[in-house]
């Protein structure tokens, strides 16, 4: 019910947006004159996220609130763009043969912007204040792990020791939500840290000015010189500002974007990436955030769906050329459990096919009869299955209604529901669901292990492997064989590797990325002379 | 009568008059029982919204955890969030959390927010300010435009300009707000960059989502007073004794009508009031705004229950209010009004 208006919306927005474009095209026909190659010093990016929790970098773990983050504090390493670690606040570090013990070195000479010193008590003080408040900071929380104790032998040393393996620790301390704040942050309880301009970091920015929920400004750090070793710039940045908007609606946002009132957007609507694929004056990346593929998580305590047979006749009855038809054309079909983009990515197309016929066959030899409403049952139970997913997720409902119209010929009933995230979450802790949405964005073998836990002890076994095994080759291979093992008995159903990537202006550059996707602030400059 | 007892003075011999004390003893009666009433409204908008949230599925805690783009199915899973329950207070049984509540009513303390941790009156503090500014002026204007429209709609002598000034209320109001907004929208600030399209930062900021408002706040006056007005013209004043006596038709309409017109005006005014404070959250989503209506649904979504029971107060305070002006706007324009309530009084008392 709560869908229709949205619909309503849309539509009139891609009229609306249509109309647009012709006035903007007549406007703007070839302005893109041959533009600086070096660096311009100065301007205002304008950052556009659908929504910002707060300038705090622990309470922000979704993509689009953590691109301007990045520039407010620095990590310990830098998660470079091919899954590499750099040296960043801590110039080296070791990792144990079972990534039980981390030892950094940190840099020296780096201060926060209120002057106080980046030394191993300020690291410690930092991850401290984030473990004393438990749930309320869950996610970045259980990205640390099972941390047993933080040491600091001496001033430029941090050791995290840890009760067991976590190999996806360095990753997670690359992360914008566990970038380095100041002791005076660090002192401040969850809510003080929500609010104002309490958030203190090292990095090339600083925040000026905190508009809550519409967003907040940051500034440029003229003493910055401690950045990443990949980054091209070294020295303080380019830019002089970064305004950070929130616009909850994706439509108005784009149409920004070509108006050139923003410079960067995160968020876009299927119908923008496709025509900003096309524009000559925007672009959008095409390449999928890395994490795990788009699909349905199957619940195997599901009757039905606790049979193997049955998950691989309807992963099988899944004709994604169809469902990417009905997508935007920089969607791509998905060739692995995680995305292409994803460090630890293996091809495995060949795991992945479409057979509408031989799923019918597979169901039909498991015994499943269509019954007399059209749907298959058996032993009463019936092939009927409700899919949740939370809300930014609605913008897929047009390709998951192809989705269930390719199974209801096979005899399969799905429903799919938009839910608010309490409700959500609370179904997913109670397993009151029989698929639910896979969308984990994290450059790490982790991706997986969050969603597919608990299911299959060969599984299990291998996840265990990969979090005590640092070395990155041998990582890889291990995820490989989860990726494998996670395909073939169809613990999940994929449906595309999703795009949802930046978008913005030709005169914006963005040199560096790190593996995250996520743009280096420092490099970042406009070619607006 | 229970006017004076002391024995020493002689009562007045127009003993009718109502003695000073009275009418002082009159008013705080009124006054008092007003405020029982609005303590009353006030209770029952806060237990009836404090129970019917509980009705909805999940709780706080759950909503601020995250969603699976973050967190996967397993790892929500194995998240221990009973601690964090404890912490905010909603592991308490359902009485005592309302008990509590109703206690920090009575010492003004709206606590604070369940997913954020902020104080409710913080929150409120940066989100009124932003929906008072937007639902104030657009009343405002709205006002003179919707008599201005409703007279446009009933003075002229061509009927086509009459039909055509009345048929614009309606179809505006039909219109759905957002559409109105990203109209405006992608006319006046993406196309041709006279306004900002969102954000409360600035004062230019305003004038789109105000227009948007006011227009409809006007179009709804204005169609009651169409209305009304026609009705009024109708009658032997307007159509046979004022014309006798050599008044014009706006005369008549501006000196006569529109006095007994505005009694659904009023009504409808006192409605406006209420659905710009609860129901400005399209136009704020529209145009990126902070506020009330905003507050309201991201709380609503987040079974934040101290947020939501906070707006809930502070909104049925305003209503109670809007309406007691209403009321006296009531009296003010009939002195039909006046006069019954001071012999309705005069017989009670």
């Amino acid at each position: 019910m709560k869908r229709h208006p949205r619909r309503a919306g849309t539509a009139l927005l891609a009229g609306l947006v249509s109309a647009t474009l012709l006035l903007s095209a007549c406007g703007t026909g070839g302005s893109e004159a041959a533009g600086s190659e070096d660096p311009i010093q100065g301007g205002t990016l304008k950052y556009r996220s659908t929504n910002v929790q707060s300038a705090d970098p622990a309470a922000n773990t979704g993509y689009g609130p953590v691109v301007p983050l990045r520039g407010l504090v620095d990590s310990l390493v830098f998660n470079a763009y091919d899954g590499s670690f750099e040296p960043w606040l801590a110039t080296e570090w070791t990792v144990n043969e079972n990534a039980t013990r981390y030892e950094f070195t940190l840099r020296d000479g780096v201060t926060f912007s209120n002057g106080e010193v980046l030394d191993a008590a300020a690291v410690k003080a930092s991850f401290d204040a984030l473990r004393a408040q438990g749930a309320k900071y869950a996610v970045v929380n259980s990205w640390i792990g099972n941390l047993k104790e933080i040491t600091t032998p001496d001033a430029q040393t941090v050791v995290f020791d840890f009760n067991a393996p976590n190999s996806s620790f360095l990753q997670a301390v690359s992360t914008t939500s566990l970038g380095i704040v100041a002791p005076e942050t660090s002192a401040l309880s969850f809510d003080q840290r929500q609010e104002g301009l309490t958030i203190i970091g090292s990095g090339a920015f600083t925040l000026s000015e905190n508009n809550g929920d519409e967003g907040y400004v940051l500034t440029r750090r003229d003493d910055y010189a401690w950045a990443p070793a990949v980054a091209e710039n070294q020295g303080a940045a380019y830019l002089d500002t970064i305004e950070v908007f929130t616009t909850p609606d994706n439509s108005i946002a784009a149409a920004e974007l070509r108006a050139g009132n923003l410079d960067l957007l995160h968020n876009t609507e299927p119908a923008d990436k496709t025509d900003f694929a096309a524009s000559d004056e925007i672009t959008i990346r095409t390449e999928p955030l890395p994490g795990s593929a788009l699909g349905f998580v199957v619940n195997t305590d599901v009757p039905g769906l606790d049979d193997v047979e049955v998950r691989r006749a309807l992963a099988l009855g899944i004709d994604r050329d169809a469902v990417l038809e009905r997508a935007s054309t920089i969607d791509v079909a998905p060739t692995s459990a995680f995305t292409a983009s994803n460090p630890f990515y293996t091809d495995q197309a060949d795991l992945i096919s479409s057979d509408a016929k031989e799923a019918a066959q597979i169901l039909d030899d498991a015994g499943w009869e269509v019954g007399s409403d059209g749907v298959r049952e058996k032993d009463g139970n019936r092939l009927s299955f409700e899919l949740i997913y939370g809300a930014s997720t609605v913008s897929h409902e047009p390709n998951l209604a192809v989705v269930q119209s390719q199974w209801k010929d096979l005899g399969v009933e799905l429903k799919f529901n938009s839910l608010t995230p309490a409700e959500l979450n609370q179904r997913q802790i109670s397993g009151d669901y029989a698929l639910t949405w896979a969308s984990s964005t994290r450059p790490d073998t982790d991706a997986l292990r969050t969603n597919y836990k608990g299911l299959d002890p060969e599984l299990d076994a291998l996840f265990t492997e990969i979090l005590a095994e640092p070395d990155f080759e041998g990582r890889k291979s291990l995820a490989a064989e989860a990726s494998e093992l996670i395909l073939t008995e169809a613990y999940y159903l994929p449906l595309y590797d999703f795009i949802q990537p930046l978008a913005y202006r030709n005169t914006t550059k963005l040199p560096t990325f790190e593996a995250s996707h996520i743009p280096w602030l420092g490099d970042v400059w406009l070619d607006k002379a | 009568m229970t006017t004076t007892t002391d024995t020493t003075e002689p009562t007045p011999l127009e003993t009718p008059a109502t003695p000073r004390s009275t009418v002082v003893r009159d008013v705080s009666r009124v006054v008092a029982g007003r405020l029982v009433h609005a303590a009353l409204v006030i209770y029952a908008a806060y237990s009836a919204s404090f129970f019917l949230l509980f009705v909805l599925p999940g709780d706080a805690v759950l909503a601020r955890i995250g969603t699976t783009d973050t967190v996967g199915v397993a790892d929500i899973s194995d998240l221990d969030l009973d601690v964090l329950r404890d912490e905010v207070g909603l592991s308490d049984s359902l009485w005592t959390q309302y008990w509590n509540g109703i206690a920090g009513l009575f010492r003004g303390d709206l606590g604070s927010s369940l997913v954020n941790d902020r104080a409710v009156t913080d929150l409120l503090a940066e989100a009124l300010p932003n929906t008072l500014a937007l639902a104030g002026l657009s009343l405002v204007l709205s006002v003179p435009l919707g008599f201005l429209l409703a007279l446009l709609a009933v003075n002229p002598r061509s009927r086509l300009v009459r039909s055509f000034a009345a048929l614009v209320p309606s179809a505006y109001v039909s219109l759905p707000v957002f559409w109105i907004g990203i109209l405006f929208i992608y006319l006046f600030s993406i196309t041709l960059g006279w306004f900002p399209s969102g954000g409360s930062q600035s004062a230019s900021a305003l004038v789109l989502p105000v227009a948007v408002l006011a227009l409809l706040g006007a179009a709804q006056f204005a169609q009651v007073l169409i209305s009304s007005l026609r009705t009024e013209l109708g009658t032997t004043y307007a159509s046979v004794t004022a014309p006798a006596k050599g008044a014009s038709r706006f005369y008549t309409l501006w000196h006569h009508c529109l006095r007994n017109a505005a009694f659904p005006f009023l009504a409808v005014f006192g409605l406006r009031v209420g659905q710009l404070l609860g129901g400005t959250v399209v136009i704020e989503v529209v145009f990126s705004r902070t506020g009330i209506g905003r507050l309201m649904v991201d709380s609503v979504k987040a079974v934040d229950l101290t947020v939501v029971l906070g707006l809930v107060v502070v909104l049925a305070i305003v209503y109670v209010v809007v309406n007691m002006l209403v009321d006296i706007g009531y009296s003010l324009l009939d002195p039909r009004l006046r006069r019954r309530a001071s012999t309705t009084q005069e017989v009670t008392s």
